[in-house]
């Protein structure tokens, strides 16, 4: 069991398997920019933390000694996380390497794979509002086009990116938690 | 000169795409009285504006009297001086608008700009003439609503998007509900009491597209319920997005899919709450639920029998859930196990 920074359990289940067989084609992991900034993400590991580094494989070795979430700890208590193996892409942005967190990385390689949702397209994660307001922690997960690579992530400079902006848009968009404009301060 | 000059590469634009998405200050030389705009293409059909609700008002004035055939109209961000401005827009294309799309930001920061008390305690005091003007501001104000008014006042309304737009039973007076396809409330206080007044009427709904947003600062759970008996009292949603209060309980809010809403294919689904741990640097705000509020039962269903979720009879083609990776499928060591 794992527990969050507000001392809920967080259950393990298994939303999208019964998705296995049916027309799913996108899936978006909601968390709230500011919520991203207050209690670390649930996507990517801090760069100072980057765990020890394996590419996401078509036989899922990485994950054989996943251990769990390190969901909601403030960033420097993360640096047990250091020691769970995770997966590294090119960064969206800047072309930087990024380390998915375990969690994520085991659920893109389990969606993508043989085993997974064939009719997914798309793993979109963090807060699109408003057109993502060029957030640079957002990532698109799709299907791994170099043998062996069960998925890999979209650049945001990736003609792929804006497309799934546009033909999901009312999906990313919904439903923002912070307002339009801030008030100057 | 420049602004002029500005105003002209803008009208250009504006002529094809008919917006102002900028979401900066609008020169009054664009969309003022003698706006190049107003003044040039004021037989424009669709006009959609994101403006800077924080502009000083002398720089800017908006006079949107000129434009008589709208079917679309969509203004994020006006400031208070403007909303005299949206209601001659709306009031002036009453009887063909098919779009009205608002975003008024802040509420509680437009009531203090415009010199009314927003207080709660007010608002919970019958007598307080601030809290009833604030509470139907949109309805009495802004659209004008009494008696006499025409029933309902915007007939042609098939799509209406509010956001941080106070809304209140009367409401219902303004539009033809039946009629609406595609309804969107945004952190709008009343909202909840604009739905009771639907069901409570009878009111005939054939919405495909339905998005509610709770405010973060309602007690959780009071509106589930009218959430609820909302969703039961029609079929035929194709797009579903809410965001609300929680812990809720997941699966009781889903299970109301089976059958009358099988033809969903959008579906977002977020709860949010307040951090109430004492020594969080964030104490007292807002922010994502990661579990989904799952209660132990209906962990045990999705972790033993996934297939009996309510989700798992609905074809959904597009899914978004604010809940950490490790809820979407379980972390086993052996893949294969996962599809066992």
């Amino acid at each position: 069991m794992i527990r969050s920074c507000t001392n809920r359990i967080i259950p393990q289940v298994d939303l999208l398997l019964p998705f296995r067989s049916k027309r799913l084609e996108m899936i978006h992991i909601r968390q709230t920019a500011s919520d991203r900034n207050h209690y670390g993400s649930w996507a990517v590991h801090d760069k100072l933390f980057r765990a020890t580094t394996a590419t996401g494989t078509a036989d899922g070795t990485h994950s054989s000694s996943w251990t769990g979430s390190d969901l909601g700890r403030v960033p420097r208590e993360r640096a047990d996380a250091a020691s769970e193996p995770a997966c590294t892409d090119s960064h969206p942005c800047s072309g930087q390497e990024v380390t998915l967190r375990p969690d994520l990385c085991r659920l893109a390689e389990w969606a993508f794979g043989p085993r997974g949702v064939a009719s997914l397209q798309i793993i979109a994660y963090g807060d699109f509002a408003y057109g993502g307001r060029g957030d640079s922690q957002n990532l698109c997960l799709c299907k791994g086009t170099d043998e062996g690579k069960r998925f890999q992530l979209i650049a945001v400079s990736d003609p792929a990116w804006k497309d799934v902006q546009h033909k999901y848009r009312n999906v990313l968009e919904a439903c923002p938690a912070e307002p339009l404009f801030e008030e100057p301060s | 000169m420049a602004i002029f000059d500005l105003a002209l590469a803008i009208s250009d634009v504006i002529q094809i795409q008919r917006s102002w998405d900028l979401g900066t200050c609008v020169p009054s030389t664009v969309l003022g009285t003698h706006g190049i705009i107003s003044l040039n293409h004021s037989q424009i059909r669709s006009l959609n504006l994101t403006t800077d609700p924080f502009c000083h008002p002398s720089e800017c004035d908006i006079d949107l009297s000129a434009f008589r055939q709208l079917r679309t109209l969509s203004w994020k961000g006006p400031r208070a001086e403007d909303l005299d401005a949206l209601s001659v827009a709306i009031l002036g294309n009453s009887a063909h608008l098919r779009k009205l799309e608002l975003d008024l930001v802040s509420w509680p920061q437009l009531l203090y700009d415009l010199g009314i008390s927003g207080d709660e305690e007010d608002e919970e005091d019958e007598e307080d003439e601030d809290g009833r003007i604030a509470d139907n501001y949109f309805t009495r104000t802004i659209l004008c609503l009494d008696k006499c008014s025409p029933q309902p006042l915007l007939p042609a309304i098939r799509v209406l998007s509010l956001s941080q737009v106070p809304v209140s039973a009367s409401m219902v007076f303004a539009v033809d509900f039946p009629a609406i396809e595609s309804f969107t409330l945004r952190r709008c206080p009343g909202w909840d009491e604009l739905l009771e007044h639907v069901l409570h009427l009878g009111l005939s709904i054939k919405l495909s597209i339905l998005e509610i947003q709770e405010t973060d600062d309602v007690t959780h759970g009071e509106a589930d319920h009218t959430l609820a008996q909302f969703l039961s009292a029609f079929e035929g949603l194709q797009e579903l997005f809410i965001s609300h209060q929680g812990p809720s309980h997941t699966l009781a809010l889903w299970e109301l899919f089976r059958g009358r809403h099988s033809t969903l294919r959008r579906f977002v689904y977020h709860q949010r709450t307040i951090d109430m741990e004492e020594d969080s640097p964030y104490f007292e705000e807002a922010r994502d639920l990661p579990d989904l509020s799952l209660i132990e039962e209906d962990k045990h269903l999705l972790r033993e029998n996934p297939a009996q979720s309510p989700l798992a009879e609905l074809h959904i083609e597009c899914l978004g859930l604010a809940c950490v990776p490790e809820l979407w499928v379980r972390a086993r060591n052996d893949d294969d196990k996962v599809v066992h």
